[in-house]
């Protein structure tokens, strides 16, 4: 396979794992931070904001030190799964996924916070327990943020750059994703391909964009969740 | 008892709410009340929306199970319950039938009424395919006991379902209403502060007033007296029960017949010999202590004074009126109440100048 199309692959494979396991995790999150009102919300909320104003390097520095075999979380892999953490592919989906965090709880917990209490009190009257109430009424009633929540999730995975460039290398098959071999194809001067892969990014960011636009536009969707 | 509740709290704002209530297995149970009195948290904690919190006291038996007390809470899924509250809230992502569907769903083997059911007596057919966003206020409302109905096998609850819908909607809410509380098995439990809708609904009453209950009992006990009318403005009245006799073709009136005496209403022509409920306005109530020979009165009952409310600034005064076992409100100047001297026992005529007759399903169709 051409390096570059493997590289594709790896990037697909990273953003998928990414979103999926941000759904599992990150939902019941944004749900806790919407409905919550523990104390604990004060430290929770900017925490997992930091990656936005953080430079990627600065997470990715603190990466390559845990994910270290003699590090706590490098240990632990280390003894759960027999093989060390550092520069694998697995080491990217975890990095992602904390990275992505806050682009994927934002606009979901936004989401639940304008859901009407009131359907919800009245799905509980009408027999609904906790998981029919989420999945008969939460889910369809915030749509919009599950597309919005799963997408930027998604998108910023794949342009994710300076945390790989950390904790990844650039193992082709691996660790190697677009944007790291964007950088290799610069680094040695190959413009010709470096520019197919710009340009290629550039592209899908669009129409990623694009569809998130239009299907959060969908005329049937008016009012949804409002009061 | 279909459900027995002891219910002792206190809000961080200093409201307190101190009730004992008992629901029997059947009829409209009426929790009414100014706003803030409490009625509506009441029907909440009921209804398990709310549980209150560790100092308070609260302890609801149904039928023998425990829904709450100090250890245990049956949420409110569990509680095979119908809810409806002041608002609609149908779902707003689906249709009317896909509302009553989702119920449905939500409660899919537990018996009680049955999608068709419900959409027939409530004459949901044509609304089915429509958008909640699409319906009218009364609509809507309609709609959400329905879904409320799906399923229920324990009781109804109502929390001020007429309070946000027009008018016209409401008398007719009120009937669907109405006709439901006669066919179902279920008790109901209504609040609202209208004490029309109370004196029209109601099989027993609970009076409730800063957070505790007054005073209680039934709807014939209760329901005209001047505890329940005093604060009510132009709104005081009475509820009363006659038998339908005869028509008067001629001058198109229908003739009652009200503890052994007799009233005319105007231009319906009703069904023979069924029972039928009149409401009479206190204000269009007058007093004489001889019968008028000359009036264009045309319903004139004799009746004892058994109660004057104690007068006030306000220049007039209500004053309760027996026939024979039911009572009519008055409501008549504090000058009058001087200048006629009226004390309780005394024997006088009550001149009644407006009827309206609350069964309009009573009508006949020639």
């Amino acid at each position: 396979m051409h390096p570059d199309l493997l590289a594709l692959t790896v990037t697909l494979k990273l953003a998928i794992s990414v979103t999926l396991v941000l759904a599992l995790i990150g939902t019941p999150l944004a749900w806790w931070l919407s409905q919550s009102t523990s104390k604990a919300r004060i430290i929770i909320e900017p925490l997992i904001a930091l990656p936005i104003v953080l430079p990627p390097t600065v997470l990715g520095f603190y990466f390559l030190i845990a994910f270290a075999p003699d590090q706590m979380i490098g240990g632990i892999w280390l003894k759960l799964v027999g093989t060390p953490l550092a520069f694998t592919f697995s080491s990217l989906v975890i990095a992602s996924c904390i990275y992505a965090l806050p682009f994927y709880i934002q606009p979901l917990q936004l989401a639940f916070e304008s859901i009407n209490k009131g359907f919800l009190e009245a799905a509980s009257t009408l027999g609904a327990s906790p998981l029919k109430r989420f999945f008969y009424l939460i889910v369809p009633l915030s749509r919009r943020g599950f597309i919005t929540a799963g997408s930027l999730a998604f998108a910023h995975t794949i342009g994710e750059f300076g945390i790989i460039l950390m904790i990844g290398g650039s193992i082709p098959g691996e660790t190697r994703v677009l944007s790291i071999a964007l950088f290799d194809h610069v680094e040695s001067l190959n413009y010709q391909n470096a520019h197919v892969l710009a340009l290629g990014l550039v592209v899908f960011s669009f129409m990623l964009l694009l569809a998130i636009y239009t299907l959060n536009r969908s005329p049937q969707q008016k009012n949804m969740g409002m009061h | 008892m279909f459900l027995e509740a002891s219910i002792n709290i206190k809000r961080p704002s200093g409201f307190q709410l101190q009730a004992q209530i008992d629901i029997p297995d059947h009829g409209v149970t009426a929790l009414f009340g100014p706003s803030g009195s409490g009625k509506s948290t009441l029907l909440r904690l009921l209804a398990g929306l709310e549980r209150g919190v560790d100092s308070d006291a609260i302890t609801i038996m149904s039928r023998g199970a425990i829904w709450q007390d100090k250890s245990a809470f049956v949420p409110p899924h569990q509680r095979s319950i119908g809810f409806v509250s002041q608002q609609p809230q149908l779902f707003p992502h689906t249709t009317v039938m896909g509302n009553l569907k989702l119920a449905q769903k939500f409660r899919p083997t537990q018996g009680g009424t049955v999608l068709a059911d419900v959409i027939s007596w409530l004459e949901l057919e044509p609304l089915l395919d429509a958008r909640s966003q699409h319906l009218s206020g009364g609509e809507a409302q309609r709609v959400s006991l329905a879904r409320a109905l799906i399923g229920t096998t324990s009781c109804l609850l109502m929390d001020e379902p007429l309070a946000s819908i027009d008018t016209a909607s409401k008398t007719t809410l009120l009937e669907y209403i109405h006709r439901l509380s006669t066919t179902l098995s279920i008790p109901i439990i209504y609040v609202s502060h209208s004490l029309q809708e109370i004196q029209f609904l109601a099989d027993r009453i609970y009076l409730l007033q800063n957070g505790s209950i007054v005073s209680s009992g039934s709807m014939l006990d209760l329901g005209n007296s001047l505890l329940l009318n005093k604060d009510q403005g132009d709104n005081a009245g009475s509820m009363l029960t006659c038998e339908t006799l005869d028509h008067d073709a001629q001058y198109g009136l229908t003739r009652l017949a009200i503890d052994q005496q007799r009233l005319y209403v105007t231009g319906q022509k009703l069904t023979t010999n069924t029972h039928a409920r009149i409401s009479v306005p206190a204000r269009d109530v007058s007093i004489t202590l001889q019968r008028p020979q000359q009036s264009s009165i045309l319903n004139i009952l004799e009746a004892t004074v058994v109660g004057i409310e104690q007068p006030t600034n306000a220049p007039s005064v209500l004053v309760s009126l027996k026939l024979e076992q039911q009572i009519l409100l008055a409501r008549i100047t504090r000058k009058s109440l001087a200048h006629l001297s009226l004390n309780v026992g005394q024997r006088v005529f009550a001149q009644i100048k407006s009827i309206s007759l609350l069964n309009e399903n009573l009508l006949s169709e020639d």
